[in-house]
């Protein structure tokens, strides 16, 4: 299953970034840049990948879903994550991010209207907010800690946090009016509405306002903003629904037949017919990619 | 012979064709009529500078077509103007000799542009103000390639701009006071739209006055107090004033603005007689004094107010706001309340910064937001507007960490806002590189 | 009349609503040209959906510089004639509550129509924060909360 995927390679180094366009295989998700993109890894260990599926953004329960990847001992490490950043990096008009090199000094990182610029980090949390061109860019911070979105949600754990502030990125914002691609709203529509009826009757859902923030588009029971939301690949979880872009798990929504509801929202969203049998497929090759050694060049 | 009509209105605006509409909704029955000096049917009198940059065409800024009000069964007398009110006769004659009885009358005679009369060479050809549609044809039809405008409101400007779009080679602004729109802005906003006319190629000159203009039989130049501008046109924009001459003969009560003088249900001392839009003076919402702010939706709004009274039902019009409104361009440029003049001699804070893409300015005073003004971005301008119409204290309360939903999300928004505005020294975001225009990786 | 009222304590700015109208009034995922939508201002703590409220006495319909914008007197519902916009802005700038959104699309700024009586955010709202009621009724429960509030203020407060 094709999916057009527009990627940046950003590299620190040389303060460059190109933004990039690929037809990509196997519905266009985390598993590119272990295949069509292997070259990054032996270009950068350290190299930082983030990923969105073709649901992420979407609107459907859940699809606030997001992978980071780096290698870690030679095999591929995940961080899948809820958040905001997914979506606003496509209605950026990228789905995916590629970042090798490092800074030697501190910088923030703007991708505004599928232009990638590099920063001087100035300020405080207040001035991140000021600093935005649109008003729902999502904002990261990286600490020693954590990545996390709108000084709220962690995004991603101490890992992923340390390769990128060992790389100099301090900030990211990700903003734009961009459109995420949709090939069938007629038919995406009432499946979006049936699956939030769905989470709504299933009363997993979070419960009042500001006092207990919710993530972007989470159907799940409110988890703390600590963690970084659901880790499919922890415990054996399926790794296709965050590949995909869908955050349908233990501690998120919970669909009745979900690859069968999957595949649906697949066709109506890539335009291309998709059936459970492909996602299962997928689902074991990236489980098969997880447990490859990547340095010794397997894949 | 005399026609009698139920209701009757003079001027065919936005003032009165909100009131006769407003009328004819509610008393189906009522006969309603419009008496117009123009030829046309109501059109959006701030799109004629679309109409003249070539943007928008005649059709697209009229607001009705002849159809439309026949369809409301308004009818409509036009290109003829009114010369005598007799409010004992309560009737109501014109200058081609037509007479009308009325029940009620509405008096919406609109606004005039000012024009300097005394000035040499101000009445010579190429001497243009942008009011009608027939002055926009007139500037259409004229020869030109320099065009100075003078003044800087929100029609000088927007002329200046549809001029270059026009094909005029130089266009070139002179205002007087030391900064452009100096009632609407600041001095720093002000040089952030002096930069958005720049690069939409007009020239700016400020505290610069016209002194006189020189041409031989036609507009040849423009004699200010610092330089001669060479030019083919001139496009006076220094500000309208109400129409009120035929009111004042009429003995309908002006104030001392120079307006007529109506009460909150529209009414003039005269009995019968309603007046709205541009040729009346109103309180002001923010100072609640009376003001000329001659403006669109107060116009709409008073027209709505007359015309519901007109018809039988008691409405209140709640006062009119200046707010400043244009577009350079692409970039939006918005601003309302007071500015630092208004401000002088009194302890009030200045809050601004280059964000959201755009340049923001607020000004708070006793605790309050003031005014506030924006170029190149709308965030956070409905928060402050709503603010400054409430009259209350900023809430800083909201901006509490740990808030359990006690708070209205427009006052934490309110906060937020305020709270991303830093004092006139913060710098600006540094790019060290950009990945626009390049591609190699 | 029914409008699109919004339970602020409920109201968890999920964003559900903004993507479902984007999708089912423009056929693509643009939460940027949506009817509906989550005002950021600051951080997560401010943020809350908009949408129109069809006014009573609707200040964008004398703020359009082209007469397009008209309360329906039987409905009263507030629509406009979208195709003949200029898009001066003048409704966004005075709109009380910033509900007024500019669709790139038909280059015009447009508002919520309530999708002709059957709005679908309503349908995806996790919290049912965001109802399909009569303006009345909801006028009455939100006053009543608030006097209760006043008797016996709680730690969730009422907005």
């Amino acid at each position: 299953m094709q999916r057009i995927v527009r990627y940046a390679l950003i590299d620190l180094l040389n303060r460059t970034a190109a933004v990039k366009e690929v037809s990509a295989g196997q519905f266009g998700c985390w598993s590119l840049h272990f295949e069509e993109m292997r070259f990054l890894w032996e270009l950068d260990p350290e190299a930082v990948a983030f990923s969105t599926g073709p649901l992420t953004g979407t609107g459907v329960p859940g699809s606030g879903a997001m992978v980071w990847s780096c290698l870690r001992r030679g095999a591929v490490h995940h961080a899948a994550a809820e958040g905001r950043f997914g979506a606003a990096l496509r209605c950026a008009g990228i789905d995916m991010l590629f970042i090798t090199g490092s800074s030697p000094q501190p910088l923030r990182l703007r991708i505004c209207q599928g232009e990638i610029t590099f920063e001087n980090p100035v300020g405080n949390a207040s001035s991140l907010l000021a600093v935005r061109r649109f008003e729902d860019a999502a904002l990261l911070t990286v600490s020693r800690e954590s990545v996390t979105e709108d000084r709220c949600f962690v995004i991603a754990g101490e890992y992923i946090a340390q390769r990128l502030l060992n790389k100099g990125i301090c900030a990211v914002i990700a903003e734009g009016d961009g459109a995420i691609p949709l090939a069938d709203s007629r038919r995406f529509t009432p499946l979006c509405v049936e699956l939030w009826q769905e989470a709504i009757r299933s009363r997993n859902l979070p419960q009042s306002g500001r006092s207990r923030p919710v993530r972007f588009l989470s159907a799940g029971c409110p988890v703390s903003p600590e963690a970084p939301a659901s880790s499919p690949f922890d415990g054996g979880g399926d790794p296709v629904f965050a590949a995909l872009g869908v955050a349908w798990n233990k501690t998120g929504f919970s669909a009745s037949k979900p690859k069968q509801r999957l595949a649906q929202l697949l066709t109506a969203c890539l335009g291309e017919p998709c059936t459970p049998e492909e996602l299962t497929a997928l689902s074991k090759h990236l489980k098969a990619l997880e447990r490859r050694n990547l340095t010794r060049g397997t894949v | 012979m005399v026609h009698n009509v139920d209701l009757l209105i003079i001027g065919n605006g936005v003032a009165g064709n909100s009131a006769a509409l407003t009328a004819r909704r509610l008393r189906p029955e009522m006969s309603i009529m419009i008496l117009g000096k123009e030829v046309h049917p109501e059109y959006a009198a701030p799109a004629l500078p679309d109409y003249l940059s070539g943007e928008l065409s005649k059709e697209k800024i009229l607001v009705k077509t002849f159809e439309d009000y026949i369809t409301h069964n308004i009818q409509l007398r036009l290109n003829d103007e009114v010369t005598i009110i007799d409010p004992d006769r309560k009737t109501v004659s014109t200058a081609g000799g037509e007479e009308f009885s009325y029940g009620k009358l509405i008096v919406a005679t609109g606004s005039f542009p000012i024009r300097l009369h005394r000035m040499k060479g101000t009445t010579l050809p190429g001497n243009f103000v942008l009011k009608t549609i027939d002055d926009v044809e007139a500037i259409v039809a004229y020869p030109g390639k320099h065009a100075v405008v003078v003044g800087s409101g929100a029609i000088g400007l927007e002329g200046g701009l549809a001029l270059k779009e026009r094909g005029y080679e130089r266009v070139t602004v002179v205002e007087a006071l030391d900064w452009i729109s100096m009632r609407s802005f600041d001095k720093e906003t002000a040089g952030e739209v002096v930069k958005a006319l720049r690069s939409n190629g007009l020239e700016v000159y400020s505290g610069e006055s016209v002194m006189g203009v020189e041409g031989n039989g036609r507009v040849q130049a423009v004699r200010t107090s610092r330089r001669v501008i060479p030019c083919d046109l001139i496009l006076w924009g220094i500000g309208v004033r109400p129409q009120v001459e035929l009111a004042r003969k009429t003995g309908i009560a002006l104030g001392e603005l120079g307006g007529i003088r109506v009460d909150s249900h529209m009414r003039t001392n005269l009995p019968d007689i309603y007046a709205c839009g541009d040729c009346t003076e109103s309180p002001d919402r923010l100072s609640g004094k009376p003001a000329l702010n001659l403006f669109w939706e107060p116009a709409a709004r008073g027209g709505m107010v007359a015309g519901a009274n007109c018809a039988g039902q008691e409405k209140e019009f709640t006062g009119s706001m200046a707010v400043f409104l244009t577009y350079i361009g692409q970039t939006p440029v918005v601003a309302f309340g007071k500015t630092e003049q208004d401000l002088k001699g009194l302890d009030y804070q200045v809050l601004a910064s280059h964000s959201c893409g755009g340049y923001r300015r607020v000004l708070l005073y006793g605790g309050r937001i003031a005014g506030a003004q924006f170029v190149n971005t709308m965030d956070g301008v409905t928060e402050m507007l709503d603010q400054l119409q409430k009259g209350a204290p900023i809430p800083w309360e909201t901006a509490e960490a740990g808030d359990s939903g006690k708070y209205a999300a427009l006052q934490r928004s309110l906060t937020a806002y305020i709270q991303q505005l830093e004092a006139p020294r913060a710098p600006l975001p540094q790019v060290l590189e950009s990945s626009a225009g390049r591609s190699g990786f | 009349m029914k409008i699109l009222t919004i339970d602020r304590a409920k109201c968890t700015g999920c964003g559900a609503c903004q993507m479902i109208c984007s999708i089912a009034k423009k056929g693509t995922v643009m939460p940027s040209d949506a009817r509906i939508r989550i005002r950021r201002a600051g951080g997560i703590d401010t943020q809350y959906a908009v949408v129109c409220q069809h006014c009573a006495e609707p200040v964008c319909v004398s703020a359009c510089m082209r007469g397009i914008i008209d309360k329906d007197p039987g409905t009263g519902v507030v629509s406009r004639r979208t195709e003949d916009c200029f898009a001066c802005a003048a409704c966004r700038v005075m709109c009380p509550v910033g509900a007024v959104t500019y669709d790139r699309d038909q280059e015009a700024f447009v508002t919520c129509d309530l999708c002709g009586g059957d709005p679908v955010c309503v349908k995806v709202c996790p919290t049912q924060a965001l109802r399909f009621e009569d303006v009345h009724q909801a006028s009455l429960d939100l006053r009543s909360k608030y006097a209760q509030n006043l008797l016996n203020p709680t730690e969730g407060g009422v907005n």
